[in-house]
């Protein structure tokens, strides 16, 4: 049966290993120091070697010519793990073993020294899948166990693995490939394979791959075997059913233009075409990325000669424009996924992102300048209406005061009167917060032995006043401490409007300001 | 039944007949694309071409073999589909993998239908399995919605793209089954045969099309009607229309071609578009269904 590329290359030497010097580095000189831990964990995306190091890690323990860096790969032991039936290498399936009882056995088995190597390994591939009580059933082991036995985990989300099991382990993190990697390595596999391909399109696919090697290698493979001569950027597209590079310059200068009928049609004539509508939205955001990228002089994978297009098409946009439309693509990313009509869906955002008027944001930030003036206008022409009758004149004008105390400035009342006033309505508060509210509304203006004055500027408030007349009065004499009659009186407006005029007048000549006022 | 006969997706099929002329079939292919175009059908098509005594690109159809498959009598094909939850949990994987466990003598092939319905416990237990299937076997995972299956599967397939049919192949399809309407209906599903079955034997459309011409009283009396109706297929129903005036507008093509619309203003046709998603959304989330619809009826701007 044919063994795929991802299998077929699977590296044998920790040297073979790709972008992950950091752990096999470290991996190799533990080793030759003999420092070897009972416990590792791999922790690392999909695709990116972990199971494999774990495999060449038992290898390079358990090999024929004794603990070394380099495995020989020759050996009976290295053979035996290399075709998976070791009796002492326990490859461990965690998403299928799980249990609590799958666990147990292992302990049990863990208590017998090896057969024919130095040290019995258990692999455990997909960990984060035990159950807690599994994960818990194993902590003795984990922190001691016997001195002939190695743990070695590997999983895609450590996060779902315990802090009381990450504790005991070595822990190695695994890195996304760069894709200068895989292009290497891609390279090697080609030449083996007498695998003839276009340079753009073994860049294409090693973009696809997004870090992972496995993937990159699946392609190739898929690849090999779909062209017939040379594999051809083409049929990258084709077999990936990826829309080519230019439909997204196109796409970029139809938004910019805010021309929705063609992009609507083009974004027709794709999702028609076959090719589906997410790709068509990852391939453009991913386009746009390049964009900004390759204007920054970022190198993303893109040839020489294609860079000066690129840089075109972002000489039109500035950085924080891209972002913005980059940001609404992903957002709309996210929904598409849960769509049922993507097709339609993607017509729709689009649409919308080209009714958007795409501004710079320093032409926004322009525009707000200009907005605190007229603020500032808006502000002083409410100003004048409300000092026809206070003497809000100022200059600069500082902020509006309430609106209660410039009402009561009109005559400075008896400090006395004022709190008995205030007095008065805190103790109807507890009665009618309404009335209460009302009270303040009104100026005492004098006050004798039988009655005291007030002034209402509103009809309104005197009349709902006088209506509770009775209730006022009865809270008034608790104060006082004898009976007291309300007094209404209306504010004489137009009175004192005239003469805050005049006023205002004589503060502009002698730019003056009021200090007191008498009578 | 043969490649031939599979409409369409002539680069699906190519990739598939070549890696079995030049002997590369892999272990585990993973087969994505909308639903009824065609997975399954190319998934037993390899399986006879694998097994099939003539040993050609083409399944003959004619030897025992080929026949045994296609009664499904055929032991080396297994066979998985979700259960009546419309799930596949992680039992079924194990009793697959006992079953794999044991050698066989022909090419056996495991296609694992709608494998977006595996539970995360059997997508984990299938990781390994699927990297490094026993000799003479194929895994073959159909899916029309890659979001719900872990990247650790997908990464560890071939995976193979089938588009969505084109409105005339639909056409054609629709017609040798003997559907009324078919090239409405090719236009209407954009593609896909089970939404276009569906749509044939539903007055969702219908109803859907009154609803968003009516103004607000009429259309409570729609709502009210909806009772044998999936609201989610009347949303789908609308959201196609919404999405037909913005079409419309720009002079484009429509999927509704039989009624006439009225061109309306751009920011109608978003408008209704986004409070459509909206109910879509508010039904994810479990909201009461007949407020979602009455909300609607009340946001939606009318069509007339």
């Amino acid at each position: 049966m044919y063994t795929v590329f991802a299998r077929k290359y699977r590296p044998q030497n920790f040297d073979d290993v790709i972008g992950q010097e950091h752990c096999t580095t470290t991996l190799k000189n533990a080793i030759s120091k003999g420092t070897i831990a009972h416990a590792y964990l791999f922790a690392g995306p999909r695709g990116v070697g972990k199971t494999t190091t774990a495999r060449i890690l038992s290898k390079a323990l358990n090999c024929n010519s004794g603990s070394t860096p380099n495995p020989c790969n020759k050996c009976t032991n290295c053979k035996e793990i290399m075709q998976g039936n070791s009796l002492d290498v326990l490859e461990i399936d965690g998403a299928s073993n799980r249990g609590i009882d799958e666990v147990r056995t292992l302990r049990e088995n863990a208590r017998y020294v090896p057969s024919s190597s130095r040290y019995k390994i258990y692999i455990i591939d997909e960990v984060h899948m035990l159950t807690k009580e599994a994960f818990n059933a194993l902590l003795k082991t984990l922190e001691e166990p016997p001195s002939h036995i190695v743990f070695i985990f590997a999983t895609t989300h450590p996060q779902k693995v315990p802090q009381t099991i990450l504790s005991r382990c070595q822990r190695f993190n695994f890195r996304r490939i760069s894709l200068e990697d895989i292009i290497n390595t891609l390279k090697y596999i080609i030449e083996k394979e007498d695998v003839k391909i276009e340079g753009k399109a073994l860049i294409l696919i090693a973009k696809k791959a997004d870090g992972a090697l496995r993937d990159a290698e699946g392609m190739l493979d898929q690849l090999a075997s779909y062209s017939d001569a040379i594999i051809k950027e083409e049929d990258v597209r084709n077999v990936l059913g990826l829309p080519g590079e230019d439909v997204f310059f196109d796409m970029q200068s139809y938004i910019i233009n805010g021309k929705t009928k063609e992009i609507l049609t083009l974004i027709q004539q794709l999702t028609e075409s076959g090719i589906s509508s997410e790709e068509i939205l990852t391939g453009f955001i991913e386009h746009l990325r390049s964009v900004l990228l390759v204007s920054n002089n970022i190198n993303v994978g893109i040839l020489d000669e294609e860079k000066e297009k690129y840089t075109k098409a972002s000489s039109k946009l500035t950085a924080n424009v891209i972002l913005r439309i980059m940001r609404f693509l992903l957002e709309a990313k996210k929904e598409m996924r849960y769509s049922e009509n993507p097709d339609i869906y993607l017509l729709e955002i689009m649409a919308r992102l080209a009714a958007f008027k795409i501004v710079p944001i320093e032409d926004i930030i322009e525009n707000l300048k200009k907005i605190p003036i007229k603020l500032q206008k808006g502000r002083d022409a409410y100003k004048v209406k409300e000092s026809e009758d206070s003497y809000e004149v100022s200059q600069p004008p500082p902020p509006l005061p309430p609106q209660v105390p410039t009402k009561l400035k009109d005559t400075p009342p008896d400090k006395e009167l004022t709190n008995i006033w205030q007095q008065l309505a805190s103790d109807i508060e507890i009665e009618s917060k309404a009335l209460a509210h009302t009270l303040i509304l009104g100026k005492p203006i004098q006050m004798d032995e039988e009655s005291i004055t007030v002034m209402f500027s509103n009809e309104y408030h005197r009349n709902s006043i006088e209506e509770k007349k009775v209730l006022v009065e009865k809270h008034l004499s608790e104060i006082v401490g004898n009976k007291l009659k309300i007094i209404f009186k209306e504010s004489p407006v137009i009175e004192s409007k005239k003469e805050s005029a005049i006023l205002k007048k004589a503060l502009e000549i002698f730019s003056a300001e009021i200090i007191s006022k008498g009578g | 039944m043969s490649f031939n006969d599979i409409i369409g997706q002539d680069i699906a099929k190519e990739i598939i007949q070549k890696d079995i002329i030049k002997g590369r079939v892999a272990s585990s292919y993973l087969f994505v694309g909308p639903n009824g175009v065609g997975k399954k059908l190319t998934a037993i098509n390899l399986t006879k071409t694998l097994n099939c005594l003539k040993k050609m690109s083409e399944p003959c159809d004619d030897c025992v073999i080929c026949k045994l498959i296609d009664k499904g009598h055929f032991p080396d094909l297994i066979l998985i589909s979700p259960n009546e939850k419309g799930n596949i949990k992680i039992d079924r994987i194990r009793e697959l993998k006992q079953i794999l466990s044991l050698r066989t003598t022909a090419k056996r092939v495991v296609i694992i239908d709608d494998a977006e319905t595996m539970n995360d416990e059997a997508q984990n237990a299938f990781l390994k399995t699927l990297e490094e299937p026993p000799p003479d076997t194929t895994i073959i995972l159909i899916s029309s919605n890659l979001n719900y299956l872990f990247s650790t599967i997908i990464s560890r397939c071939k995976i193979v793209k089938f588009g969505r049919l084109n409105i005339s192949e639909l056409e054609i399809l629709l017609k040798k089954h003997g559907i009324k309407n078919h090239k409405l209906l090719a236009n209407l599903s954009g593609g896909s045969i089970g939404k276009a079955v569906r749509l044939s034997e539903s007055p969702v459309r219908k109803e859907a099309i009154k609803f968003a011409h009516f103004p607000v009283r009429k259309r409570l009396s729609v709502v009210r009607n909806l009772k044998d109706i999936s609201i989610e297929e009347f949303l789908d129903s609308l959201y196609v229309l919404y999405g037909d005036v913005l079409v419309k507008h720009f002079g484009l093509k429509v999927r509704n071609t039989d009624i006439d619309l009225s061109d309306k203003e751009l920011p109608l046709s978003l408008k209704g578009m986004d409070v459509i998603r909206e109910a879509m959304l508010a039904l994810k989330y479990n909201v009461n269904s007949e407020n979602v619809l009455y909300r609607l009826s009340y946001k939606l701007p009318e069509l007339i």
